[in-house]
Formats: C-alpha cells, sequence, structure tokens
C-alpha cells in the first residue's frame, strides 16, 4: 500500500475514485435511456394540447428528439458537438421548459437542500450519539429499552406529516415559528450570494437580522428532519457501541487495568466508524430525499426542482439532478470510507 | 445463525424429544408454534403483531367496515370530529341503532368525504403496494443472489458492485421518474418499488450464501448424488432465507412510506382514491385554517402502520443477531 507520512490511503482513494467515474458513466448513460424507453411524451406536454403539426415537428427538431437515441446520446455526451458543448465539455445542458443552464439552476437549488441536512445531520447526530451511548453502556436497563422503541418509532415515519403536524402547533396554534414559506420571507431582503446558503450568506455580508429571519424559518425543519434522522443514527450507536465492548481487544483493555476514560475513549472510536459510513449514507440520501420536507415547507431546494422537472417532463433536468445527487452522494460515500479507513486501516485493503 | 433461529436458547430440542407424549412433537411445525410462544412474551413484539394484523385486516375488510363509500362526497363539508366527551353516547346510540346516519368519526374533509371512511380504505393501496412489491423483490433478490453465490465468486463480486450503484442512485428521485413516466397507476408504483428493493435481498442472499457454500451438508448432499441446481435451491436456499425474511417486514414499511411521500407528492396514485399520503397532500392547505382532522387522523395511521411492521423486523433481528 502507498501511504505518504500521514497514512493516507492513496491508492485506496484512487482506486475508489476511478470505479466512482465508471459508475457515474454507467448511470448517466443509463437514465438518458431509461427516461427515453419510458412511454411519456414530453414534446406534447410542451407544446400543449391543440398545438398545431407543424408545432410539434419543429419542438421534436430543436430538442433533437427527431434523431435516433444514439444521436442523442451523442449530441448529450457531448461526442457530438456540432449543436453545442455536452455533459464531457462540462456542459449540462438547459432546461426545456425554463430554458435556463441546468447548472444555473443547480447552483440556485443546491446550497438550499445542503443547508437543510446539513443542519439537520448535525442536530441529529448530537442528539443521537450520547443517547446511544447512554443506552449501551446499560444494555439491560429500561432506558435502554425506551431508547431501543424511539429509535425504532423515529426511524419509521412519515417525515411530511410530522412537518405539517409542527407547523399546525408551532405556527397556527402557539405562534412560535414563521409561517412555511420558504427560507426568508418574501420582502425580507436576501443577502448578496456567495455560498447560495442563506444563513452563511447573511453571515458574510453581517446581517444578523437576515440571519435569525432565515434561522428561524429553518428551525421547524431542521426539527423534523433530525427527528426522522436520529432513529437510525441512534440505532446504529447503540449497536456498534455493545459490540464494541463486548470486543476481546475491550476485555483485554480493562484487564490491563487501563482507566476508564481510556477505554471511554477506545471504545467511542471504535464504535463511532462504522457509524460514518451509516451517515455517509444517509447523507447521500438525503440530497434527493429531502424533497418531502423541502414541499411541505415550500424552501424551494433541489428536491422540489427534481419534483417540478420530473412532473413537467423535462429531461435534461432530470438528467442533470440525477447526476449532480449521485456525483454528491458517491464523494460522501467515498470520504466517510476514507476517514473509517484512516481510523481502522484495516478497511483499505 | 439457523440453530439459532428454529431453536431458541430457553427450548432446547433435547427436553421436547424426550417428553414426547408432550402436544408439540419435534417437527417443523412444532418448532414454529415453540418459537412463535417465546416471541409472544415480547410485548412490543405483541403490539406490533397485532398492528399487522388489524393493517392485513383492513386490506380485506376495508370496504364492508367502512361506514361511507369512500370515493363519493356527503353533505357534510368540513365537519369537525365529535368531541372526545360525546364518542361513549355516540357510540352507545350507533350500537342501538338510533342515528339517522352514520357518525363521522374523524369528520370529513372540504369536499364532503368522510375520513374515517377513507382512512379505513386506505390500505387497499398503502399495505397492498408495500406486501406486492416486498414479495416481489424478495423473489427476485433471494433468486439473484442464490445463484450469484452459488454459482462462483466473481458474479457475486459483480453483482455487489451494480447493486452499489443502486445504492447511491437518489432512490427517491429515480421512483418519481419512473412512476410518473409510466403513469401513475398502482402496478407502476409496485414494480417501481420491487426494482428498487431487489438489490438489498440479493445483497443479503449472496452473502448468505456464501457463507453457505463450504458447510459440510453441502458437501453430504453433493456425495449422495445430488444435481447442483437441487442442492442449490433445497439445502442451500432454506439455510440462507432467515436474514431476508427478516428485512421484509421492515421492507413493507418502507414501501408504505414511500408509497404516501410519492403521493403526498402527487407523483404517486391518482386522487380520489383513498391513499394516505394523498389524503394528508389535499388537506395540508386546511391545516393552517385550523382543519386538523383530515390531514391528522391519516399520518397517524401511517405512523402506526409502518411503526408495527418497523418492530416485527427489528425486533426478529436484535433476537437472532445475538
Amino acid at each position: 500500500m502507498v501511504e505518504d507520512g500521514l497514512g493516507m490511503p492513496w491508492k485506496y482513494v484512487f482506486r475508489r475514485l476511478g470505479i466512482a467515474l465508471v459508475q457515474l458513466a454507467a448511470i448517466s448513460v443509463g437514465v438518458f435511456f431509461l427516461m427515453r424507453a419510458l412511454p411519456a411524451d414530453p414534446v406534447g406536454h410542451l407544446v400543449g394540447f391543440n398545438a398545431s403539426p407543424e408545432a410539434i415537428a419543429h419542438t421534436r427538431h430543436f430538442l433533437h428528439l427527431d434523431r435516433s437515441q444514439w444521436d442523442q446520446l451523442a449530441i448529450y455526451l457531448g461526442l457530438d458537438t456540432s449543436s453545442g458543448p455536452g455533459l464531457i465539455q462540462g456542459n449540462l445542458g438547459s432546461s426545456w421548459t425554463t430554458g435556463t443552464t441546468i447548472a444555473e439552476e443547480v447552483r440556485t437549488y443546491l446550497p438550499i437542500t445542503l443547508e437543510l441536512i446539513t443542519y439537520s445531520f448535525f442536530v441529529a447526530v448530537l442528539v443521537a450519539v450520547p443517547i446511544g451511548l447512554a443506552a449501551a453502556l446499560k444494555p439491560r436497563g429500561p432506558l435502554s429499552r425506551v431508547v431501543f422503541v424511539y429509535s425504532l418509532f423515529a426511524g419509521a415515519q412519515p417525515e411530511f406529516w410530522w412537518g405539517l403536524t409542527f407547523i399546525f402547533l408551532f405556527y397556527v396554534k402557539l405562534h412560535l415559528a414563521p409561517a412555511p414559506l420558504g427560507i426568508l420571507n418574501p420582502l425580507a431582503q436576501a443577502p448578496r450570494t456567495v455560498t447560495g446558503m442563506v444563513t452563511i450568506d447573511s453571515l458574510i455580508a453581517g446581517n444578523m437580522s437576515t440571519f435569525f429571519e432565515a434561522a428561524s424559518h429553518l428551525m421547524l425543519p431542521v426539527l423534523t428532519l433530525a427527528f426522522v434522522l436520529s432513529g437510525p443514527i441512534i440505532k446504529m450507536v447503540r449497536q456498534n457501541v455493545l459490540k464494541t465492548l463486548q470486543s476481546d481487544y475491550m476485555m483485554y483493555a480493562r484487564s490491563l487495568g487501563l482507566s476508564q476514560f481510556r477505554i471511554a475513549t477506545y471504545t467511542l472510536k471504535n464504535s463511532l466508524a462504522p457509524c460514518l459510513t451509516l451517515i455517509g449514507i444517509l447523507y447521500g440520501y438525503m440530497l434527493g430525499g429531502a424533497v418531502l420536507i423541502e414541499q411541505v415547507f415550500s424552501l424551494g431546494g433541489l428536491g422540489q426542482y427534481a419534483v417540478r422537472s420530473v412532473l413537467t417532463f423535462d429531461f435534461p433536468a432530470i438528467q442533470g439532478i440525477v447526476l449532480v445527487t449521485t456525483t454528491g452522494s458517491l464523494l460522501i460515500l467515498l470520504s466517510s470510507d476514507v476517514v473509517h479507513a484512516l481510523i481502522d486501516p484495516r478497511i483499505a485493503r | 445463525m439457523l440453530n439459532q433461529v428454529s431453536v431458541p436458547a430457553d427450548a432446547p430440542e433435547a427436553e421436547f424429544a424426550l417428553t414426547g407424549t408432550q402436544a408439540v412433537p419435534a417437527t417443523v411445525a412444532g418448532r414454529a408454534m415453540r418459537l412463535v410462544r417465546v416471541l409472544l412474551k415480547d410485548p412490543l413484539l405483541v403490539c406490533g403483531v397485532l398492528i399487522v394484523a388489524v393493517s392485513l385486516l383492513l386490506v380485506v375488510l376495508g370496504p364492508w367496515m367502512a361506514p361511507y363509500d369512500a370515493q363519493l362526497p356527503t353533505r357534510d363539508v368540513s365537519q369537525a370530529p365529535p368531541a372526545l366527551s360525546d364518542v361513549p353516547s355516540l357510540i352507545l346510540q350507533s350500537l342501538q341503532g338510533k342515528l339517522h346516519h352514520p357518525v363521522h368519526w374523524f369528520g370529513t374533509d372540504s369536499t364532503g368525504l368522510d375520513v374515517f371512511s377513507r382512512v379505513l380504505v386506505a390500505p387497499r393501496v398503502d399495505v397492498v403496494v408495500g406486501l406486492a412489491a416486498t414479495a416481489l423483490s424478495l423473489f427476485l433478490g433471494t433468486l439473484l443472489g442464490l445463484f450469484a453465490g452459488y454459482f462462483g465468486t466473481r458474479s457475486a463480486e459483480s453483482i455487489i458492485r451494480i447493486s452499489d450503484v443502486f445504492q447511491s442512485f437518489p432512490i427517491f428521485i429515480l421512483a418519481m421518474i419512473l412512476v410518473v413516466l409510466t403513469g401513475r397507476n398502482v402496478i407502476d408504483i409496485i414494480v417501481t418499488l420491487a426494482c428498487l428493493y431487489t438489490p438489498i435481498y440479493l445483497r443479503l442472499t449472496c452473502s448468505q450464501v456464501v457463507s453457505q457454500v463450504g458447510r459440510t451438508y453441502v458437501e453430504a448432499a453433493r456425495a449422495v448424488g445430488n444435481r447442483e441446481i437441487v442442492i442449490a435451491l433445497k439445502h442451500v436456499l432454506p439455510n440462507s432465507l432467515t436474514p431476508a425474511l427478516i428485512q421484509a417486514s421492515v421492507t413493507i414499511g418502507w414501501a408504505i412510506l414511500f408509497t404516501a411521500g410519492l403521493t403526498f407528492l402527487g407523483a404517486g396514485v391518482r386522487p380520489p382514491t383513498p391513499e394516505w399520503g394523498g389524503m394528508i397532500a389535499a388537506s395540508a392547505n386546511y391545516l393552517v385554517l385550523g382543519e386538523w382532522w383530515p390531514s391528522v387522523f391519516p399520518g397517524i395511521a401511517i405512523s402506526v402502520t409502518v411503526f408495527g411492521y418497523a418492530i416485527i423486523g427489528n425486533v426478529l433481528e436484535a433476537r437472532f443477531r445475538q
């Protein structure tokens, strides 16, 4: 294994990056053909019901839908650049419904989703790790039982319904939360776009009132998502800490008479590594899976963009969204595996 | 693994073999009954079994138990459910047949549909999709996993890589694409979910089969002269099924959540078909006006049902992992 001074498993990273590239290529071609194989009529949807045959033919020609599927693939991938750059040249294409480039639309919507899910994961992990740890330390106690039931319950909930219920409780009844109408009040001044994440941009601009505005709008969606996410994370922490505590090397550590603190450090380190993989998988899933919460709170993130694109048969947008979210989740999985490998070098064989 | 599955630790085989007069002989059915008896001591599991039983009952009897037609509006629009204090007397009166028309136990929605009836009929979509999608993916996944694991490690490796791709795929978006572009029928949702869940069973069975092929019973079956396909199907498959079967209960719950979520977004079953997620979507806007009942009751139904299926899967998993 090639390693530098830090013990970074470079060979492993490069091999995984290579596999990820192949997977991405397979997915982009796969989605391309999948959408064209399904019985949907995007042209009819775009031109409307009473369009003339000429308008239909013109639209078909304009969108290259009159060419063979292989020609269309070549145009999409950028092997045929007669009508502009393609995927290989770094162009995701333009939306069929709005005309804006997909890259620009993703740049608007993705940061909102990232903002939502990053805060949610932060809260969920912050709550889940101590709870899971406490439950695992006394596995036969009543607390452990309660935590087990809670993690089962939270992990099996319709988050969109909880979001609505929270809106009813905290907005309609208690007036503690703002109306579920996006990240900022429609009348509020948006900060200059730097990262696209409103909370961070407003901090960069030094605009505290916008920051608090955005934070108060994010409060309920983050609470809802963190509640649902805490279930599987608690379960994983509890299981792994239990497994670590029962392992031979922990028995050895105890028999050596190491201090409680030392033992607790070992336990945490060895049991949190597998949890990292789970969090990576969940985070990748949430890139596209936060759509229900986005819809409930009208946050306008990537998920809602995906719903809109699917319902309007906007093929380039769908292809772009799938590619971006898959790239994201593959990179997250890879980095969580690399961190895992740094903690536990046996992984990167 | 399998030993622990069929014979729980506190019911050793020998005990039953010696006291041969007992009602439960050491047969497969007898072992199953013993297993059931041990498992029913867990109150959480009993809860799960009850919830699942009710959901299955509603699939069969739902439309007959509903007091109103689930798709036919009544003349009472946006009627609130009866106050909790009135419920006992209303139950009494409806049992005595003194009421002119049945009570709207969960109120009515903004179009006058009876929420209670719709909640009772909805499992015909939600639970049926969950069961069918899980059965289909269980069947496909275990068969593919068996052959991948049994006939060569190279095919197993490549199949694992392919399911890796599926895992990194934005599942929710994929499901939306498939369901919307194929026309939003129940069958399409079932097939889509089955495709999404097949890799899970494939992986589970494949890894289990790989751990079984080197066992002596496989060698013995081969020595007696069985054909490979017979060994795979008759001997290895039953010994590799447990993890997949346990996962099935969890998957049914996921599929119910998924169906409700898709319909909530307008990418699932078409209205006015009674479906829990669709009911919540249709009345979400009225929630802000204080009309909570048309969305709260279907939500509770989803929450409890999925929890029930999750309990069974997770409790069994926790038991058999030990």
